[in-house]
């Protein structure tokens, strides 16, 4: 099989969800079914500006040939103020209007496009549906495009210009059983062929080394500590966590510390129980996931969440935000993981969870058996390879 | 039953959606307690639910309505009170006089603006109790079926019509996806998949259905209604209806029929694969059957139903005395 991965970003330092879970699967699929795969993409790396941080041309990355395109556009300031008029009602916003939003979103990127449509790949696999190349490109390859939206609910997806990349392609990937009945209600895809597979999972082997002790990292000592992972903005709901937990030590004055892990967007109020760390090292990163009481995911956006699996696969119980579709599916269906919706509520998880030992480790377990059972990537991959495998065949008329 | 006795139960999906539910339920049941014992002043709580409201979306999901009513609430008064910080400093001075020669404007437009949402919140409201007085009508109509009143229907065997409905629905397969909605174990996927033809099924969720999938064919959990309401537009080049067919109620099966229409490609095929109705009252016993809310049909009336919306039937299929399975055609457009 010659399959394409068709991402606005991409690169080791890239690590946002769709970004990440493309590489991923690039990878494993050249490794576990030894199938071609190349990767279409900018030379951006930052998703603000898209600039191009990477030169034009070809270089492996991990077995995988990525392929790289200047921009042409960035996301200028006007995107802001417009994308807020747009958004704020998007299902009356006009074709136009939801294509100056897409242009303005960026990235412009025409020779991708035209690159696409040269290509002599069997499938192109577009990934997430919000952005410029995934909309332009899939009208030139529809025959052979697979889309994996990435989708939740959020504004953006109910605009016009969404409906025919998520219609013309020829196969459905979903990460959530959610994020399916999400998409199927906004669009007529229910006949297109589709799976709900997920992101894979694997810890990393004992060549990463054991990191930092996280007392150190943190400068915690041995203090307890929730753990956050990811983008540190108010987007993915840091602030708001932030917030809740200065309210949280007023009311329960005591040692229990917040780590905050992850490249920083918006600073977070200081707070001398918050600790902001900033980006951390893979091994460092395991380090502080093993020996946290608790792991909290605040943001309402998500699309998969691989950190959950992360956190599940050491035995750490969750903490989700409820309003978010994918983070409490996965928790209702584990058991792994608790949800909040007010401040009361969240102080009530946090009082659970720091006192009830048994409940920390029995909701460790349901989450680790859950990613045993659906997360690990060869099943995941054989089942991939098995689904692209058939909307070929479908493209070929077998 | 405690969470502790729930720890204890086993780790497949629906025991850890029933241990989940119970530590959740503790949660909020000890909200609550606290709440009642004014543990949360309401001040701290509104600053901090306002927080959570600011960096969660609101609005987009039919779930939250009343939050997103609260929202609005909230968003719906209009400050002419500039924050001016302390009047002591020289900016905030300046600040001062410039707000007090500007309020006379300010106070009239906003006062104005003032009036225009909160009677647009009215409105709203107004909205919402009247869509909540439906809602619960709506609900006292359709009140949850006593257990007897629950026929399960295995659905008819599709395997005396195997052979003829592969070739029927192989012969126009070139229009599009073959659905057959319910699937149950999957033996007419199979056939079909078995002699080339693009087909896929769905089914509600039984272990049969489950069984089929981990086979490897395509076969998804869902509904039929739902689901013939997110196929495209004339996408399907057969539609093979089971199961399904043998207990929907009056208002269910006309939808039915309407999405059939709606998404057959012209040319393609609708097949009913049901139960004959003397069949089924002699399984389900005279009181399931009395009080049942939906039965089988004789394929005369699928077929007076299926006319109607513009079908043309080609053949009622009778391999089985205690089934039928009826093929009905969308007619083509006329070529010239």
């Amino acid at each position: 099989m010659k399959y394409a991965f068709v991402v606005p970003r991409y690169g080791l330092e890239v690590v946002g969800g769709a970004e990440l879970g493309a590489r991923m699967l690039a990878e494993r699929l050249v490794d576990q079914l030894g199938w071609s795969v190349e990767i279409f993409t900018t030379c951006a790396q930052d998703h603000m500006t898209w600039a191009n941080d990477y030169p034009e041309g070809e270089e492996t990355i991990n077995g995988v040939v990525v392929r790289r395109f200047p921009t042409t556009s960035g996301r200028p300031e006007e995107f802001f103020g417009y994308s807020e008029r747009v958004l704020s009602w998007p299902e009356a916003a006009t074709r136009a209007e939801a294509e100056r939003f897409l242009e303005l979103q960026g990235p412009g990127c025409p020779a991708l496009v035209e690159a696409l449509a040269q290509s002599d790949r069997d499938l192109l696999a577009f990934y997430p549906y919000l952005y410029t190349p995934t909309v332009r490109g899939i009208e030139v390859v529809a025959d052979r495009a697979v889309l994996h939206p990435a989708a939740h609910d959020e504004p953006a997806l109910h605009l016009q210009v969404y409906r025919r990349p998520m219609t013309l392609a020829r196969g459905l990937v979903f990460q959530t059983e959610g994020e399916r009945a999400l998409v199927e209600r906004l669009f007529p895809v229910a006949g297109t062929p589709q799976i709900v597979v997920g992101l894979g999972f694997e810890e990393p082997g004992p060549e990463l080394g054991p990191g930092r002790p996280p007392g150190e990292l943190t400068g915690l000592g041995d203090r307890p500590y929730l753990l956050a992972l990811g983008r540190v903005d108010g987007f993915k709901g840091s602030t708001m966590l932030a917030g809740f937990f200065a309210a949280y030590k007023e009311r329960r004055p005591g040692p229990l510390a917040l780590v905050l892990a992850g490249p920083v967007t918006a600073q977070p109020p200081a707070h001398s129980d918050i600790v902001v760390t900033g980006a951390v090292e893979e091994a460092d990163k395991w380090a502080l996931l093993r020996l946290a009481t608790g792991f909290v995911n605040p943001s309402p956006h998500e699309a998969f969440s691989i950190v959950l699996m992360e956190a599940w696969s050491v035995g750490r119980p969750v903490v989700v935000n409820g309003r978010c579709a994918a983070t409490r599916e996965h928790a209702e269906r584990s058991g792994g993981g608790l949800c909040f919706e007010s401040y009361a509520q969240f102080e009530a998880v946090v009082d659970r969870l720091t006192a009830d030992g048994r409940l920390r480790e029995t909701m460790g377990e349901r989450g680790r058996a859950y990613v045993d059972a659906n997360y690990r990537w060869p099943a995941l991959i054989a089942r991939y390879g098995h689904f692209a495998e058939r909307v070929l065949a479908r493209r070929n008329g077998a | 039953m405690t969470t502790d006795d729930t720890a204890a139960a086993g780790t497949g999906e629906a025991d850890s959606r029933a241990y989940l539910a119970q530590v959740q339920r503790e949660i909020d049941d000890e909200v609550r307690r606290r709440r009642a014992a004014g543990d949360f002043p309401p001040s701290f709580e509104r600053k901090l639910d306002e927080l959570f409201a600011r960096f969660t979306p609101t609005g987009t999901s039919d779930d939250h309505f009343t939050d997103a009513l609260k929202l609005a609430d909230r968003s719906a008064y209009f400050d002419t009170k500039v924050p001016i910080g302390s009047r002591k400093t020289a900016k905030g001075a300046v600040r001062f006089a410039l707000w007090q020669a500007e309020a006379w404007f300010m106070n009239y437009v906003v006062t104005q603006l003032n009036h225009f949402s909160s009677s647009t919140m009215r409105v709203v409201h107004l909205l919402d109790e009247r869509v909540g007085d439906l809602e619960r009508e709506l609900s006292e109509l359709t009140p949850a079926p006593l257990p007897e009143e629950e026929v399960l229907s295995p659905g008819a065997d599709p395997a005396p019509y195997l052979e003829e409905l592969v070739e029927r629905l192989g012969a126009v397969a070139d229009r599009g996806r073959i659905l057959q909605a319910e699937c149950g174990a999957g033996t007419l996927l199979a056939a079909l998949g078995g002699a080339g033809h693009d087909a896929y099924g769905i089914d509600p969720g039984s272990s049969a259905a489950d069984a089929a999938a981990a086979t490897g064919l395509e076969v998804r959990r869902d509904d039929v209604l739902g689901h013939l309401g997110s196929v495209g537009p004339e996408s399907l080049a057969g539609l093979v209806l089971a199961g399904c067919v043998d207990r929907m109620s009056t208002a269910e099966r006309r939808r039915l029929v309407a999405l059939a229409e709606l998404t057959v490609a012209p040319g393609g095929l609708v097949v009913v694969l049901g139960t004959e109705p003397a069949a089924w009252e002699e399984t389900v016993g005279p009181v399931a059957a009395d009080l049942a809310p939906g039965r089988p049909l004789h394929p005369d009336t699928w077929a007076h139903l299926l006319t109607r919306i513009g079908l043309e039937v080609v053949a009622t299929l009778a391999g089985d005395p205690a089934s039928f399975a009826l093929v009905a055609s969308k007619r083509a457009p006329a070529t010239t």
